[in-house]
């Protein structure tokens, strides 16, 4: 939720009666609740999802009176006498809707966070519309981000739906005849609960006694911290505790490539958003309103934020041992040969953004005793990396704490770091009882990893007959405040400096620096999206100057078996390059691709 | 006035860890309804590895998927399977789950060898049914066969692990080594109509070719290739977390901007299929190369079409505007010195 949501203090109550999925109900809500947590906390209808606490997803859509509405920020008194559809509402197991059965026939479901608040949307518009195109379907949809799909197989699913509910027989994918198991276009065996609304995302499960956590986090990106006050939070009733770093009992320190980065900020923090504390209460709203009462004393430091200046030996350190985080080489054959050869040279400077993995599902954890075993639930997309961090921090024996990854709504990379499992870890390790936390978009915006933003200065030579002779890169790679994946990010970009072409002499310089900006961690392509905006322009302009196509320079330079790579590498099999260009030409108009 | 240009790009993507054991494990246990259970840690967010993986358990054993679960992503209950991370769960877990699985069809054909009086190069197991070659009609189910084995207090389970072959490290002054098993190839093309007042684009279609080795789910394949494609879209053309002096100004959906259906082209998913030797049935991962090319394609098509070089990401229709007025003065400036 946004915090103007969460400042605001409970007002009177009042009651108001309603109907859901044409059940009537009667509940106490207080002035300013939303809808969405009437459905959520108070019904238990847990299949409507928060994304983004803004009405700005989708994820959250419900119907009233047959209009798709964003329940997140939907006053809950507003209801009062009308009727309210939900996802668990509109089919059951063995009596599907339309929509649902073909969302899952046509794998319009990925991490099916983004399910039931596309799939409302939808049912609306198919009451209004029975017979749309698939633009109509894309605008009626606009409002429902998925991150996942492309969006591709939703709006089929959902024009497959429109003629099966007009009473057609629309067609559905048929495997080959006598397909063994391996190259069938199997229904996903996690589908079904996800189109019902029943798939238990993390932020879906509750315990009997569960307590509620929420951070506190720095606004300064780079600052001593010189004291926590957590007294007036903890006079507020129904505040539990305020943990810091110093109630850790293990190991402070975590990561998975290099160990650098405290569980919880103890004496620097690193980057705004850096965690430093953690408020237990009785309820969410609770904890976050005590948030803000926790006092916290910075001395600002100076900070530094682009890599470049970072790189410099007097520029502000962010770790005592220097900025240089890694520093990876790439030689290969004579690169001085290699441009004295080239009877073509070509350069490019290019930079590229910071991004978020922005999966719709917020993170989202819960942590509780199972006897002597720690268990946490929780979006992963590695529980045994979690369970190694925990054990460490918690001083506990590794197979004594459990992680159970819950249906996790993508991570695209983002939900591989250990994130705040371990705040919810620790919170009951200290105070005995489930402990529950669930991100809003702007700390998840704010905390979790990025993207690496790069600066790039390329440099490739090539015969007149278009052959690649020579091929130099630096890259340097903002990785922020701390190291997560960035030596392996940028160790990967170099091995994927030149893209999939075969050239005898290389030269890569690739850098991971750290700067005061948050964690630059793994994102889908780990460093590869980054290098293909300077190689493939690169090769393009090769190709212009030496009178070829963009296909044909392209074929004349591409892997094959018996090509070596960047690392000397000797492809051998399973080597598809160039058919993946013919078969993308064998689409293009000839006169643009073949000059 | 509106110009149409074409933009191809093509990139290259080991599957697993770079250079670093990056092992997975499963156990599979065939029971005696003839179902199977396979255990693996691989974390399934929605890209699709347990629907993989029972696919993978059921084609190694000859049963058909509906009858295979997989329970996944659990310390307790699950072996160890590594992080779902660098496009490795389908090449790494899948090839845990194909040896976990090849060794209960040893268990099996061994008992079957007895009951079909046959010589186990000649069986064949095919959807929950054991046969000699060429005699489909004279099988044993599997499900009898697992009874058999348990009267002679022979369970039907097994444990499988897999490493990807990286056997070199990378050379600290070369970077000499062999860091990946295997590599997926991707050729993208991306159309766009540039408008030459403006600068405003628009992303007309996307074709991708994808050589994912095998397809063990070919629509699983297409929904990795279709999304990938759209999330390297938004990369290329909206999305930016914006930061003034290490302050984020982009904190909701209302400022960092993703695409939504009606910024969606048409994606025409090619699946390609070289047979990678050491993937599981010649399977490679394909969940990151999808977003890898698109941006670079996008560059690419925009020069196609108007001549401009952006030359820093996202594209937006400002940077093509400074872009054509440069390229503009340029024009005149050449053709007032050609007048002198």
């Amino acid at each position: 939720m946004l915090w103007s949501n969460w400042i605001e203090c409970p007002m009177n109550e009042t009651t108001i009666t309603f109907s859901v999925n044409n059940v009537t109900r009667t509940v106490a809500v207080s002035e300013d609740a939303l809808l969405l947590e009437i459905l959520r906390d108070d019904l238990k209808l847990t299949g409507t999802k928060e994304g983004c606490g803004n009405g700005e997803c989708g994820a959250c859509t419900v119907l009233i009176d047959g209009q798709p509405v964003a329940s997140c920020i939907y006053p809950a008194k507003a209801i009062h006498g009308r009727s309210v559809e939900t996802i668990e509402g509109l089919g059951g197991q063995n009596r599907l809707h339309p929509l649902q059965s073909w969302f899952l026939k046509l794998g319009a479901i990925q991490c099916g966070f983004c399910t039931p608040g596309l799939l409302m949307t939808c049912k609306s518009f198919l009451d209004r519309n029975p017979n749309p195109t698939p633009e109509d379907v894309k605008e009626a949809i606009t409002g429902n981000l998925c991150r996942c799909t492309g969006y591709t197989k939703i709006v089929k699913a959902v024009l497959s739906a429109a003629a099966e509910l007009r009473g057609e027989t629309p067609d559905a994918p048929q495997d080959p005849p006598g397909c063994p198991p391996v190259g069938r276009s199997l229904i996903r065996v996690d589908g079904l609960p996800k189109v019902l609304g029943t798939a238990k995302f993390a932020a879906d499960i509750s315990r009997a006694d569960m307590l509620h956590a929420a951070m506190v986090v720095s606004p300064y990106p780079h600052a001593r911290i010189l004291s926590i006050d957590p007294g007036a939070a903890l006079a507020m009733s129904g505040v539990h505790s305020v943990i810091t770093g110093h109630d850790i009992p293990g190991e402070i320190l975590y990561g998975v490539n290099v160990r650098d980065q405290p569980f919880l900020a103890r004496e620097v923090v690193r980057y705004a958003g850096e965690p430093v504390a953690i408020v237990v209460a009785e309820t969410r709203r609770l904890a976050r309103l005590a948030v803000k009462e926790v006092q916290v004393t910075y001395q600002e430091l100076p900070a530094v934020f682009d890599p470049r200046v970072a790189m410099s030996p007097d520029a502000v350190k962010v770790h005592d041992n220097g900025n240089v985080l890694l520093y990876r080489k790439m030689r290969k054959g004579n690169i001085d040969k290699g441009f004295a050869e080239a009877d073509v040279v070509v350069e490019r400077s290019f930079t590229t953004q910071s991004v978020d993995h922005a999966y719709i599902e917020p993170e989202a954890a819960l942590a509780y005793w199972d006897g002597d075993m720690l268990v946490v639930e929780c979006c992963s997309q590695g529980p045994h990396y979690l369970r190694h961090e925990i054990a460490r921090m918690l001083k506990s024996p590794i197979s004594r704490i459990r992680v159970i990854q819950a249906t996790t709504g993508a991570g695209f990379g983002g939900k591989i770091d250990l994130l705040l499992q371990h705040f919810v870890a620790l919170g009951t390790y200290l105070t005995g009882r489930p402990v529950k936390m669930v991100w809003s978009r702007e700390e998840s915006l704010r905390t979790s990893t990025k993207r690496h933003a790069f600066y790039l200065q390329y440099t490739f030579g090539a015969t007149g007959d278009g052959r690649l002779t020579a091929a130099k890169a630096e890259i340097i790679g903002n990785t922020g405040a701390y190291a997560s994946f960035g030596p392996a990010v940028l160790t990967r970009s170099a091995t994927m400096a030149l893209g999939p072409y075969d050239c005898p002499n290389v030269w890569v310089d690739s850098y991971a620096v750290y700067t005061n900006t948050p964690i630059a961690g793994a994102m889908r392509g780990f460093g590869a999206p980054q290098m293909s905006p300077c190689h493939e322009p690169l090769m393009d302009e090769i190709g212009r100057k030496c009178g070829l196509s963009a296909v044909e320079v392209r074929r004349i330079n591409m892997v094959r078996p018996g090509s070596s790579t960047v690392t000397q590498q000797v492809l051998e099999t399973g080597v598809g390059a160039l058919e993946t260009l013919e078969r993308v030409s064998s689409y293009l108009p000839s006169r643009e691709m073949e000059g | 006035m509106k110009k149409r240009g074409v933009g191809l790009a093509c990139i290259y993507f080991g599957m697993g860890n770079t250079a670093k054991p990056n092992p997975s494990s499963a156990y599979v246990e065939l029971l005696e309804d003839g179902s199977c259970l396979v255990r693996c840690g691989a974390a399934d967010l929605g890209q699709g590895s347990d629907t993989v993986l029972v696919q993978i358990a059921a084609m190694a054993l000859g049963l058909k998927p509906e009858v295979v679960f997989i329970e996944s992503a659990d310390t307790l209950t699950t072996p160890e399977a590594g992080m779902s991370s660098a496009s490795r769960q389908t090449y790494v877990s899948g090839n845990a789950v194909r040896i976990a699985a090849e060794k209960v069809k040893e268990i099996i054909l061994t008992q079957a060898e007895d009951d079909l009086e046959a010589r186990g190069e000649d069986l064949v197991i095919f959807d929950g049914v054991v046969y000699v070659q060429g005699a489909p009609d004279s099988g044993i189910t599997v499900e009898q066969i697992c009874r058999n084995l348990r009267s002679r207090g022979i369970l039907t389970s097994a444990w499988g692990s897999f490493n990807p072959p990286t056997p070199e490290m990378l050379d600290q002054e070369t970077g000499a080594g062999i860091p990946y098993g295997a590599y997926s190839y991707a050729a993208q093309a991306v159309e766009v109509e540039v408008d030459t007042e403006t600068g405003e684009f628009d992303v007309v279609r996307v074709i991708a070719a994808h050589d994912v080795g095998k397809a063990v789910n070919p629509m699983g394949v297409e929904g990795q290739i279709e999304g990938g494609v759209i999330m390297g879209l938004g990369y290329g053309t909206m999305e930016e977390l914006v930061y003034k002096d290490g302050q984020l100004s982009t904190t909701g959906f209302g400022t960092y901007l993703l695409p939504t259906a009606l910024d969606a082209p048409p994606v025409v998913p090619i699946i390609v299929e070289e047979p990678e030797p050491t993937g599981p049935f010649g399977a490679k991962g394909t969940g990151e190369p999808p977003a890898c090319p698109t941006a670079a394609a996008l560059l690419n098509a925009i020069y196609d079409a108007v001549g401009v070089n952006i030359t820093s990401l996202p594209v937006t229709a400002e940077k093509v505007y400074d872009g054509l007025r440069a390229l503009e003065k340029d024009r005149n400036a050449m053709d007032q010195n050609g007048s002198r």
